[in-house]
């Protein structure tokens, strides 16, 4: 299998905060990588230095066999980004935009037509091509968002967050086209905050937190590995009352954390836990509105990673 | 081919913006209008009419201020988040401003040209009949120089906001002691002194007298100069300006 990006201890600075610290991964041809992490993980500055904007501090990385340094420019010819804001011009309609920059690529004019045609087809906004986008959905404007990024047809795209705020129609209209975008030959770069996206579209998982790369696997192997069991949430009013140390003491709890007024208890499957964390809870005065256990799933496996939800 | 692309449509999206159009256009001859209307009886039956006085005043502050269209045209919130693109795209960084600069520039060149013709022939300003080119060449240096001048600025704060509110300071403090809004000499040698040190004023005098006294002694330096800062601002821009704050 060819490899379409290989970073290597890849640090990047601001100031003396460490926003990637020393990462490597690398990503095989046609494959598509979930990147999670919560907010300031450092998925963005990764993607910013894997789209050439941004310089790294340290460390070597390559695509598509290119020197990110010294090769930036055919890298770019290679690349497509799907940035997080809506990237387009209101006034002018879809197809304009969508030709405008495609046309930056340097393409002629008869297969400019055909690219922007293909693009648009592939969001299903051809219909609407001759339309200005101020005049359209949110989700319309975000599969325009996408049709400008692709148009150029790029082996590797890298998408930030391209579903955020949509309808569900929108939102099932964009990962179809990502799974046709594979089909076809790209590679993808996927980074989102919705755990079912990751789910559904990637073939492997990289989970970020602190600059790091905390996981980096297969959905079902991180479930495996790390998120086996049940994930007791229990909305707690008064947690200071007890020592997190006491329910670790409980037989069988692999995990605990605590979000705000949300206590998370991660225990083995099979393992009559619960009764006895109720009951340590409520010896040691502790009240709680509510209770619900969720089986291991991806956000619980990410849960027990970085000790907090996705959308943190 | 492609650089001409952008131009053409970075000039479009300056030109589809009404604001931007009516304050390089419409706003300048209001001006003219009202400031020549209200100081009318100041100027008395002179060779020199309060409309022919602020037809050249308020027309090179007019041009001056297209800074506000250069740093609109580069990273007004809408435009800076399309233009995110391309920043991905294999171009070189230069074309990004350098676009910018020329679309705004061919835009204040087309609006500032047509209202010295249209006022000097239209509402009959003097602007020096037969020496009008020289008056054209003055505003058109001028408006390179306020092109170049706010996308620097762009490229130095990385804020539309902050790069309109700070260019404004010095513009409208030059132009006051350069005598745009009204002379500065009846207000003792003092201020007259000090309005030397504002480039407006020597902008100011430079087309007066190509216009009454047919004296082109400063038409080349003034020229120059503008043309030489100009440069300077691109220079700024090409070693300041981070794609990449673009993106953040």
């Amino acid at each position: 299998m060819d490899t379409i990006v290989s970073v290597s201890n890849l640090e990047k600075s601001y100031h003396s905060k460490k926003a990637v610290a020393g990462i490597s991964f690398s990503i095989q041809k046609g494959e598509i990588i979930g990147l999670l992490g919560p907010n300031g993980a450092g998925k963005s500055t990764t993607i910013n230095i894997l789209a050439t904007v941004l310089s790294p501090d340290h460390g070597e990385v390559q695509i598509l066999g290119y020197d990110l340094i010294r090769e930036a420019k055919s890298i770019k010819k290679e690349i497509g980004i799907v940035p997080q804001d809506i990237a387009i011009f209101e006034e002018i309609t879809a197809e304009q935009n969508v030709r405008f920059f495609a046309g930056l690529y340097g393409f002629k004019r008869n297969k400019l037509n055909e690219l922007v045609q293909e693009a648009l087809e592939l969001v299903g906004l051809y219909d609407k091509k001759d339309d200005k986008p101020r005049t359209f959905s949110g989700g319309m404007k975000r599969r325009l968002n996408i049709a400008c990024a692709i148009a150029h047809q790029p082996k590797l795209i890298i998408m930030d967050e391209p579903t955020v705020g949509i309808d569900p129609q929108s939102r099932n209209h964009i990962l179809n086209s990502i799974k046709t975008l594979r089909q076809n030959g790209a590679t993808i770069i996927y980074s989102t905050h919705y755990m079912e996206e990751v789910e559904s579209l990637s073939d492997r998982i990289m989970i970020m937190n602190e600059g790091r790369i905390i996981a980096e696997d297969t959905k079902e192997n991180l479930i495996q590995n790390i998120g086996n069991g049940i994930t007791y949430t229990f909305k707690i009013n008064n947690f200071n009352q007890i020592n997190k140390n006491e329910i670790f003491q409980i037989h069988g709890v692999t995990n605990v954390q605590l979000t705000g007024k949300d206590l998370f208890i991660t225990s083995e499957k099979n393992k009559d836990t619960l009764h006895s964390i109720v009951s340590l809870l409520l010896d040691n005065g502790c009240s709680f509105e509510k209770m619900t256990s969720k089986e291991a799933s991806l956000e619980t496996a990410f849960l027990d990673l970085t000790g907090r939800s996705l959308r943190d | 081919m492609r650089f001409l692309r952008i131009v053409k449509f970075d000039f479009g999206n300056i030109f589809k913006n009404s604001t931007l159009l009516i304050s390089n256009t419409v706003i300048p001859l209001i001006l003219i209008g009202l400031m020549g209307f209200v100081t009318q009886s100041f100027f008395g039956n002179g060779i020199m009419s309060s409309y022919d006085y602020y037809g050249v005043s308020m027309v090179i502050l007019s041009a001056l201020l297209i800074i506000m269209t250069a740093t609109n045209a580069f990273m007004e919130g809408r435009v800076k988040q399309a233009n995110i693109r391309m920043i991905y795209a294999p171009i070189p960084k230069f074309e990004i401003y350098l676009s910018k600069i020329i679309s705004t520039y061919i835009l204040g060149t087309l609006a500032f040209s047509s209202i010295l013709i249209i006022g000097q022939y239209f509402f009959y300003i003097n602007y020096g009949g037969t020496n009008l080119p020289y008056i054209l060449l003055i505003v058109n240096m001028l408006v390179l120089f306020g092109s170049c001048f706010g996308t620097m600025m762009c490229c130095l704060l990385g804020d539309e906001e902050k790069a309109s509110s700070i260019s404004q300071l010095p513009v409208l403090l030059f132009s006051a002691f350069g005598g745009i809004f009204f002379s500065v000499y009846g207000l003792g040698k003092m201020v007259a002194a000090i309005s030397c040190l504002s480039p407006v004023r020597w902008i100011m005098e430079c087309a007066f007298r190509i216009i009454y006294d047919n004296d082109f002694a400063l038409l080349l330096p003034v020229t120059f100069s503008l043309l030489g800062a100009s440069i300077v601002c691109i220079v700024i821009c090409q070693l300041t300006f981070k794609p990449e704050e673009f993106t953040c």
